[in-house]
């Protein structure tokens, strides 16, 4: 009614469409037809690996230091065959998920109390954030004298290494929840539980997302340091034998295959936190 | 002239607000105020910035404690907030913006313990009652600043409380929708005779929604003085444009304009240190 029927109209909504509820997600449409930019993508993609073809077959660059597409592309059929190394893939994502693991809670409880507790704050968390801005691959020895050459030292230096930006990721994130929700939230009576689950905890999600994104990151990119550095088993023994003895696709095929995990896991992790993010509509 | 009852609904009594900021420095953001607001009653504070008149607001309301003074609710002392009897709506970002439109009015409801069917009702009604239930399943983010704050107003409302304390609601808006709105509401409330408590800035506002205006000094805040608005309720938009509106809105000019030259000059030599009276948090 009245002149003040301004809506900004959202994605897929007709303005004088009234009650046609929230932006509908692309999730919902039936069929699906490749955009511009995956087209564009898939292009860019095709012409890089020509080129990466052609350079190593023509000689450009030496086949000793190089592995040309095809060749790497049988290099990982060859491996995926062979059940020792899918065992050293498997165990280091393994490895992965339950460093992960433990640094997501860890760093979720940590980040909370942060960011809650102005005392906890200001005595953690100066502590926390000089470590995270610390490089922690020099402490690789010590994880090593400490935990060994096995799985230990890997998961848990992937642990350490995730832990410190989900911590301060959802510091920032619990802080930032806007002053006027809480206000408002008071007002209506809320108690602190109602506050903390109906405002804190929606409120920092999407930080909460990125922190553990971050984490994830972190954490595979710490096991994986480790298998290198610790390489006597896993992964990183293989990536090794086959550096030493120029097996140059082999281990093109085995970083291609970390890095496929890696891409997979971000995709997945887009697709949820465009679910869970339907609400920031087209600010989002 | 609107029903009232000659018990005040709240009362504020040498009410003091004072407070050291960081630097060490002293505000007193209201000096002994006193004020009745009777049942059915809408009562507008206005005044320069700083003078108090949010603060005031959240003391009556509770979400604040006043350092010195009485505050009663029903003639029973304020401790907290209460929102069985006391609503509020803020100025702007006051819903959650992960939470669809009609969940936000039912929020203060959830918080109640009221169950779903009967909550999801209640602010289905009030919503229609500000216009908007067609938008009952969009989200926050979609609307514009009016629609958003006349869906504040459907929360408040839905909580069902006596009095309604509305810190400048329509202060975000552009003048044409505070207009629309002003008399929105007040074709609202009069449908639901609540008390308010009105802060603004805008004098027309003043005038056109209240019984009577609170003027409020410069700071340290006091009252200055309180202007009567004798035209009967409901308020019809022809009163804007009436003789007697001007007369009132420019006898509130001239009370006003004195303040906020004090209010401007203070803070210009840097006597008006601290900020607004600590209006925000």
């Amino acid at each position: 009614m009245s002149t003040d029927q301004t809506v900004r109209p959202a994605a897929g909504i007709a303005v004088s469409d009234r009650g046609a509820g929230p932006a509908p997600d692309t999730g919902s449409r039936s069929r699906w037809r490749p955009s511009g930019t995956s087209l564009g993508i898939v292009a860019v993609l095709a012409v890089w690996l020509v080129a990466w073809e052609a350079t190593v077959r023509t000689g450009l660059i030496s086949s000793t230091f190089a592995a040309a597409p095809s060749e790497v592309a049988v290099a990982m059929v060859e491996l995926a065959g062979n059940a020792e190394v899918r065992a050293a893939f498997g165990g280091a994502i393994g490895m992965f998920v339950v460093a992960f693991a433990i640094a997501a809670v860890a760093g979720v409880l940590a980040g909370a109390a942060m960011g809650l507790s102005r005392i906890a704050y200001r005595t953690f968390h100066p502590v926390i954030l000089g470590l995270f801005s610390t490089p922690k691959m020099i402490f690789i020895p010590i994880f090593i004298l400490v935990a060994g050459f096995g799985v230990a030292s890997k998961i848990s230096y992937g642990a350490v290494s995730g832990f410190f930006p989900v911590a301060v990721t959802v510091t920032a994130g619990v802080r930032m929840v806007d002053r006027r929700l809480l206000l408002a939230a008071r007002s209506m009576g809320a108690s602190r539980l109602q506050t903390l689950r109906g405002v804190v905890v929606p409120g920092s999600l999407p930080a909460v997302m990125a922190a553990l994104w971050y984490g994830m990151k972190h954490a595979l990119l710490g096991v994986l340091i480790m298998e290198l550095f610790a390489s006597q088993e896993g992964i990183g023994h293989y990536i090794g034998l086959y550096t030493s003895t120029f097996r140059t696709d082999r281990v093109f095929a085995l970083v291609l295959g970390l890095a496929l995990f890696a891409i997979l896991l971000g995709s997945l992790w887009r697709w949820q936190e465009k679910r869970l993010s339907r609400w920031r509509g087209n600010h989002g | 002239m609107a029903e009232t009852t000659t018990a005040p609904a709240l009362t504020a009594t040498e009410v003091t607000m004072a407070y050291r900021t960081r630097r060490g420095h002293t505000v007193v953001a209201l000096d002994r105020v006193s004020l009745d607001v009777r049942r059915g009653e809408f009562v507008s504070l206005i005044g320069p910035s700083g003078c108090g008149k949010s603060t005031l607001l959240y003391i009556l309301g509770g979400l604040r404690r006043q350092t010195s003074g009485e505050v009663a609710l029903d003639g029973q002392r304020i401790t907290g907030p209460t929102p069985r009897k006391v609503g509020f709506v803020f100025q702007d970002y006051t819903l959650f913006p992960w939470r669809t439109i009609i969940s936000n009015v039912e929020v203060g409801l959830e918080f109640r313990g009221v169950g779903r069917k009967e909550r999801r009702e209640h602010a289905a009604y009030n919503l229609d009652l500000v216009g908007l239930g067609a938008f009952a399943n969009a989200y926050p983010g979609e609307l514009s600043g009016g629609m958003q704050q006349r869906v504040a107003i459907a929360r408040a409302l839905s909580m069902d409380p006596e009095i309604l304390l509305m810190d400048e609601p329509f202060g975000a808006l552009d003048e044409q929708t505070r207009t629309v709105l002003g008399e929105e509401l007040a074709r609202i409330l009069e449908k639901t005779g609540k008390t308010i408590v009105f802060v603004t800035h805008s004098l027309s506002e003043a005038v056109f929604l209240s019984d009577r205006v609170v003027v409020m000094s410069a700071r340290p805040g006091r009252i200055k003085e309180i202007l009567t608005v004798a035209e009967p309720r409901p308020r019809q938009p022809a009163f804007s444009t009436s003789q007697s509106f001007t007369d009132l809105r420019n006898g509130l000019f001239d009370l006003l304009h004195e303040e906020v030259r004090a209010a401007t000059l203070a803070e210009m030599s840097g006597a008006g240190i601290g900020g607004d009276g600590g209006r925000r948090g």
